[in-house]
């Protein structure tokens, strides 16, 4: 167990002081789309042709963005006659309603208050995402972000659970599984959207295969935008449905 | 071809050790065409064969006597309505093109057995297992860890498994539904969420089947960042299973240590592309744009840390007795079954089967960067273990040889023409294994008509019911992960 020990101290400490700390810098980032001004849209509503999951809708006069429908592939971006849209290098952005996330990116109240106190248990549920989200939910008990620190945890069963963390459009298949998880978990309990599968169905609307977004079928508290979101927008949802953002809200989330 | 052909000419191939690639029923106006892709034993052009069945004919069906093609003839009827002549069972996946409304989806429909080739003895009972002392425990369809859906049902006497019963269709999205008729440009980041993270190996695939269709021909520079972006995704999966194999163990430092690597990983990937899945770099002629030096420079520094780190880590945790002792003899997997269920990429090649399509079909920059395919011959977790291990230091020398040839232009200038060909194969080696993309033209300029896919997890989620008898219950989280299934990619 020795060599095991001496790995530890090899590594030395990674983790990211998030929330309590500044965003940390991970590089370049596809985060929320900007819309500059209204006043410089040429109006030719090139971008929203060219949007695969109709999360843009051209206005009079400029372009209203569904960030919750965004998957951020840049394609309207590269669409844009006079460069209007832009990403926001933030990896932020949770929202506690869906009628939010159709208005840029702001520190959101926390919903209903503070029900749950510092230590969470989480359960996931796919619900047919492509696995994406799946990979950034288990990146946040990674030592970068280690969700311990914050009281958090993932726990196998969801009678043990106070929150669900729901990814995918919710398929036909798992409606059932997922009811079935939500109604064994014990009250007070929350559930988060997670990815744009969930949050708006995404590239999957309403079809014989899925309901086309977890808001069909429930009401979450807090939807997580992005595909997949970044592990920090995860966590920044999580302690935003516990009602903790009073303790971190950092100037670039509103950036 | 008529039938009658098409069916020897397979018979002729598969009975010469010919691979399956994909076998898919695309509608054509009003009649049913049926394609098959097969790539020889060994290096060597893939082989297309097709041929149309009138409105009302069946499908004589192959896969009694070839159950490598069994997951795919399965799905004929839903996505042609061709139906099948022979004792099948099925459906193992829902037809993608399943009526809008009146929808039912068929639940409590298991998978119980896939046909025995005829070749093989098992010495396992694959009845049902019965009589007391006898239980059936389900496990799914929720993970109990951060994972994807799926189903299994285990028959086990005390802790011993018997047989192992499984579905993955409770995920189904409708993704090969969603691409008929999509216009070419908003194809590709739905191809990039077929298999969330293999997200290179299904968008390049598709580009490269679609570049077939219209005639595109990428500039090698585009082609060798091709090889970076595929082989740093390859990377970082691989960094994320042997991850995984610790959290099965409890090697909770080596767990933790394998994290770590991974998500530098996915920074290094936002760094060249801004996306932490490496989404919107490949398109359509080439790559989106050039790599960014910055990115590249990270990738270097990344490339050096996994080359210095992985082999000690792995060192490590093979000289850990409690580890190496867990995988050793869990889920084997023996070389006749490998290649009887057709399993592919480091499952196959932990399990003997000398193949990889990288240097078989070479498609990007791959024909110019010689490498030779890690094999093992046990076919268990180990063996799988050291496969992934040795494939990350491969990787990581293509990239460093792939990066050489890095330069401009990125892309085919050309606009989009008239497709030249009615049909297009993309084969790609991902990090899973080979991904097959059939695609076809619309009348519509620039659209696609339709799509079929063919994710390496098909396979090997039948070769875990394969592998997992004859273990004990507390072997499966080890089984599983060692096999890295991703199981979006499964039923589409």
């Amino acid at each position: 167990m020795i060599p095991w020990a001496l790995e530890v101290l090899r590594s030395g400490v990674v983790t990211t002081r998030f929330p309590h700390g500044p965003v940390p810098d991970t590089g370049p980032f596809r985060g929320y789309l900007k819309v500059s001004s209204a006043s410089g849209c040429a109006d030719c509503r090139r971008c929203a042709a060219a949007c695969p999951t109709a999360a843009l809708s051209a206005q009079a006069g400029g372009v209203a963005v569904d960030h919750a429908e965004c998957l951020r592939c840049g394609l309207c971006v590269t669409a844009c006659s006079n460069g209007q849209l832009t990403f926001s290098p933030s990896p932020l952005g949770a929202a506690t309603s869906r009628a939010a996330l159709r208005q840029a990116p702001s520190p959101q109240p926390a919903p209903g208050g503070r029900i749950l106190r510092r230590s969470l248990a989480l359960r996931t549920v796919d619900a047919g995402s492509c696995g994406a989200c799946e990979a950034e939910i288990q990146a946040l008990a990674n030592p970068f972000y280690d969700l311990t620190r914050l009281g958090l945890s993932f726990t196998p069963t969801p009678k043990h659970a106070d929150a669900l963390l729901v990814t995918g459009p919710v398929t036909a298949g798992m409606a059932d599984p997922l009811a079935a998880a939500l109604d064994a978990l014990p009250a007070p309990r929350l559930v988060i959207a997670v990815g744009a599968c969930a949050t708006g169905g995404g590239p999957f609307p309403p079809s014989a295969f899925s309901h086309g977004g977890l808001d069909q079928v429930l009401e979450p508290c807090v939807y997580v935008p992005g595909c997949p979101p970044h592990p920090l927008a995860i966590l920044e949802g999580i302690l935003l449905a516990l009602g903790r953002t009073g303790e971190s809200l950092p100037e670039e989330a509103s950036g | 071809m008529p039938l009658e052909a098409f069916l020897a000419t397979a018979r002729r191939h598969l009975e010469n050790g010919a691979r399956v690639a994909i076998l898919a029923g695309i509608p054509r106006n009003a009649v049913a065409q049926v394609v098959l892709a097969l790539t020889p034993p060994g290096p060597g052009r893939p082989l297309l064969l097709t041929t149309t069945l009138e409105p009302g004919r069946s499908f004589p069906a192959l896969s009694p006597t070839h159950p490598v093609l069994w997951p795919w003839e399965a799905s004929l009827r839903g996505t042609c309505g061709v139906t099948l002549e022979g004792e099948v069972p099925g459906p193992w996946r829902l037809p993608s093109g399943w009526p809008e409304g009146g929808f039912a989806f068929p639940r409590g429909r298991l998978l119980s057995d896939l046909p025995r080739p005829p070749e093989l003895e098992s010495p396992l009972p694959l009845e049902l297992v019965e009589g007391p002392g006898a239980f059936r425990i389900p496990l799914g369809p929720i993970s109990s860890w951060v994972g994807e859906s799926r189903f299994f049902l285990f028959e086990v006497t005390g802790e011993d498994i018997h047989h192992l019963g499984l579905q993955a269709n409770m995920k189904m999205r409708g993704v090969e539904k969603r691409f008929e008729n999509l216009p070419l440009k908003k194809a590709l980041p739905l191809a990039e969420l077929v298999s969330g993270t293999s997200s290179v190996a299904h968008s390049l695939a598709f580009v490269q089947a679609a570049e077939a269709v219209w005639g595109l021909e990428p500039p090698g520079g585009a082609l060798a960042a091709r090889v970076c972006l595929l082989e740093l995704e390859r990377i970082i999966v691989h960094l994320s299973d042997l991850g995984r194999a610790c959290q099965a163990t409890g090697l909770a430092v080596a767990e933790a240590a394998f994290r770590l690597l991974e998500e530098k990983g996915r920074r290094t990937a936002q760094s060249l592309t801004a996306h932490r899945f490496l989404r919107g770099a490949v398109s359509l002629g080439g790559i989106a744009g050039e790599l960014p030096a910055a990115g590249l420079t990270a990738l270097t520094q990344f490339l050096g840390e996994v080359d210095r780190e992985v082999p000690r880590l792995s060192q490590l945790a093979l000289s850990t007795y409690s580890h190496r002792d867990r995988l050793e003899t869990a889920g084997r997997l023996t070389p006749l079954w490998a290649k009887a269920l057709g399993a592919r990429g480091p499952v196959a090649r932990a399990s003997d089967q000398d193949t990889d399509t990288r240097r078989d079909q070479p498609f990007a920059l791959y024909g110019e960067l010689p490498f030779s395919p890690a094999l093992r011959e046990e076919g268990d977790a180990l063996a799988r273990w050291r496969v992934r291990v040795s494939e990350i230091a491969t990787a990581s020398k293509l990239i460093a040889a792939a990066a050489d040839h890095l330069q401009a232009p990125w892309s085919d200038p050309r606009p989009l023409a008239d497709p030249l060909l009615p049909l297009g194969l993309g084969l790609v080696e991902g990090a899973r294994g080979q991904v097959a993309w059939l695609v076809t033209p619309d009348e519509t300029p620039g659209s696609l008509g339709h799509v079929r896919i063919a994710s390496p997890s098909v396979p090997n989620l039948l070769a875990v019911s394969r592998a997992t008898p004859g273990n004990i219950l507390t072997d499966f989280p080890i089984i599983e992960s060692s096999f890295g299934l991703a199981y979006a990619g499964i039923s589409l």
